[in-house]
């Protein structure tokens, strides 16, 4: 402050400029947070509507829940697509990306494009494409065609995220293993591949969280036989929403934040610059 | 030899010395996967949009009786125009709060930083149902808000909250600001701290280093961001379906509806198809802006 030639006015300009962006910041903070908190207190409400001020707290709700074999088969046919579907996605993603990299430069192209592009297609159109044809073949409303839909909207994603990962190694590692006498497969077992696992681990979170949230294709592509989690809150939420619809979200919460901690760690690790220049 | 440091080695296998991606040479994994991705590619991607455009025409006739309906009547027309004016205060309000947040995040330190960051994705990474019963349970006509308003004495009568364009555009700007927030904030992050310290040196403060150090380096990603977020916005079906009211019908609800109900599947797939088009017009449009604006500022 000393060379300034006004200290006094950029003094206080600087201390109002940092109070509004405290102010800013913490409104910005609660905006996200507090719908997220608010579930937590309606779960446990006596009352059968979902009214404040509460009228007493219960755990009634959350007993209704896990002692309902609807929505325990929900979850667990859930927990199944999204696992299977992370797993496929992420083993074709990053095979794909360790591969594609390998190619013309414009084949590799074309196949990123392929890859990449259903990211910008609306999901329902997707959605209502994929039914017209699974009806045909007879995979509506099954677990089959239920995961092959999830995984095209998760391999864009583990494929971005390991060709991201790779694009960060150091070309002069697998030269070096090369030189020393390793063959072609020795190398991308124990070059390229551990050099993308934080990306690897990371894009089979992802996918399952993915997977795991997906409200519009399992609406599609769903009826009665396959019911998923998201299925059933979107039937419990059409008309009115119960307390019972408030514990399930808390559950889906608790499920989803650890998930998401972890893979912002090992995403964080992944695309994080791997040596000083 | 062509490079004095390509070793035989090197140049049998065509490793290229400096080049981030290496072309060919180097083994790329077992082949299996990236086949097992084109198959499933096939089957539940390309077959189902091309099957989608084939069903808006009716593909043994030939007929485009389902544009035309599309275009006749001023319903579709409208809800068209809905959507895409939904979509764009979303994006805008999008990006506001998306920037805000990423400017927010590269002040703070440490372990805040880090709990502030997974809040700031939470909401792409959580079920969006749980979200948008988590906003009805606050904006419903006897939510947390409006009890709270009526309890301190700010309205005397509860305030119509939810099922309007207020919800809607708040529940989705909540569910999509993180595309924008995530750019923005890499582009803060990426920023050479030797700019700022120059800056800095030459008397700039707070607010100028932010105007003209920042702001210029986040632009990129706010530009993509905002054009993600709209484009997203554009097909989303299951807010406006739960928390809008009939004035905030947007094309998704309309397809949804078509097929599920009425089982005109030629005309929610034409509904579709033009769906898809305003997705593919808006990113062409997008990438044309980012790329004019490139140049002129690389000239100028």
């Amino acid at each position: 402050m000393g060379t300034s030639p006004y200290p006094r006015v950029r003094c206080l300009a600087s201390a109002v400029t940092r109070y509004a962006f405290c102010v800013l910041g913490v409104l910005l903070a609660l905006f996200v947070a507090f719908p997220l908190i608010v579930l937590v207190p309606s779960s446990l409400n006596q009352s059968r509507l979902l009214e404040w001020p509460r009228t007493g707290l219960t755990l009634e709700w959350y007993e209704s829940v896990f002692g309902s074999v609807a929505w325990l088969r929900a979850f667990a046919t859930s927990t199944a697509v999204a696992s299977l579907a992370a797993l496929v996605s992420t083993v074709i993603g990053a095979g794909a990306a360790c591969r594609v990299y390998g190619w013309r430069p414009s084949l590799r192209f074309l196949a990123e494009a392929l890859f990449l592009s259903p990211l910008a297609v609306p999901v329902v159109s997707l959605a209502l494409g994929m039914y017209i044809c699974l009806v045909k073949v007879g995979l509506a409303d099954t677990m089959l065609g239920l995961i092959g839909a999830h995984c095209v909207l998760c391999i864009p994603l583990t494929f971005g995220l390991v060709a991201a990962s790779l694009a960060r190694r150091q070309p002069f590692l697998e030269e070096a293993a090369l030189n020393l006498g390793a063959s072609r497969m020795q190398v991308w077992l124990m070059v390229t591949l551990p050099s993308a696992r934080n990306a690897v681990l990371a894009s089979l979170l992802l996918s399952f969280a993915v997977s795991f949230t997906e409200v519009v294709v399992v609406i599609f592509l769903t009826d009665t036989r396959v019911t998923t989690l998201s299925k059933e809150l979107w039937d419990g939420m059409r008309f009115e929403i119960s307390p019972v619809v408030a514990a399930v979200s808390v559950v889906t919460m608790v499920v989803a934040v650890p998930i998401v901690v972890l893979f912002d760690i090992l995403a964080t690790k992944a695309l994080a610059p791997r040596y000083k220049q | 030899m062509k490079n004095p440091g390509e070793n035989i080695l090197t140049s049998l296998f065509r490793v290229k010395r400096g080049v981030l991606l290496p072309q060919g040479g180097v083994y790329g994994g077992p082949s299996f996967p990236i086949w097992a991705g084109f198959l499933l590619f096939v089957m539940f991607y390309v077959w189902p949009l091309l099957t989608l455009v084939g069903t808006s025409v009716n593909w043994t006739e030939l007929s485009g009786s389902s544009y035309a309906k599309v275009f006749g009547e001023r319903v579709y027309l409208s809800i068209l125009a809905n959507t895409a004016r939904i979509s764009s205060i979303v994006a805008v309000s999008c990006i506001l709060i998306g920037f805000s947040y990423a400017v927010f995040l590269s002040r703070l330190r440490g372990t805040i930083r880090q709990a502030a960051f997974i809040l700031g994705v939470l909401p792409i990474l959580v079920n969006p149902l749980a979200i948008i019963c988590a906003w009805r349970i606050v904006l419903e006509r006897h939510g947390i808000l409006n009890s709270a308003l009526i309890g301190s004495g700010l309205a005397s009568t509860p305030l119509s909250l939810c099922y309007n364009l207020f919800s809607v555009v708040l529940v989705m700007t909540y569910l999509l600001f993180p595309l924008v927030m995530l750019p923005c904030y890499g582009a803060i992050s990426r920023l050479d701290q030797n700019l700022v310290a120059a800056a800095k040196n030459l008397g700039a403060g707070s607010l100028q280093i932010f105007l003209y150090v920042e702001l210029p380096a986040c632009l990129p990603g706010v530009i993509a961001g905002g054009l993600l977020a709209f484009v997203l916005a554009l097909g989303y079906f299951v807010t406006p379906a739960l928390l809008g009211g009939r004035s905030e019908t947007m094309i998704s609800m309309i397809i949804a509806d078509r097929f599920n109900v009425l089982l005109d599947w030629q005309l929610g797939a034409a509904l579709s198809v033009m769906l898809l088009l305003m997705v593919l017009v808006s990113l062409v449009t997008g990438r044309i802006i980012v790329r004019l604006w490139e140049r002129h500022h690389t000239l100028g």
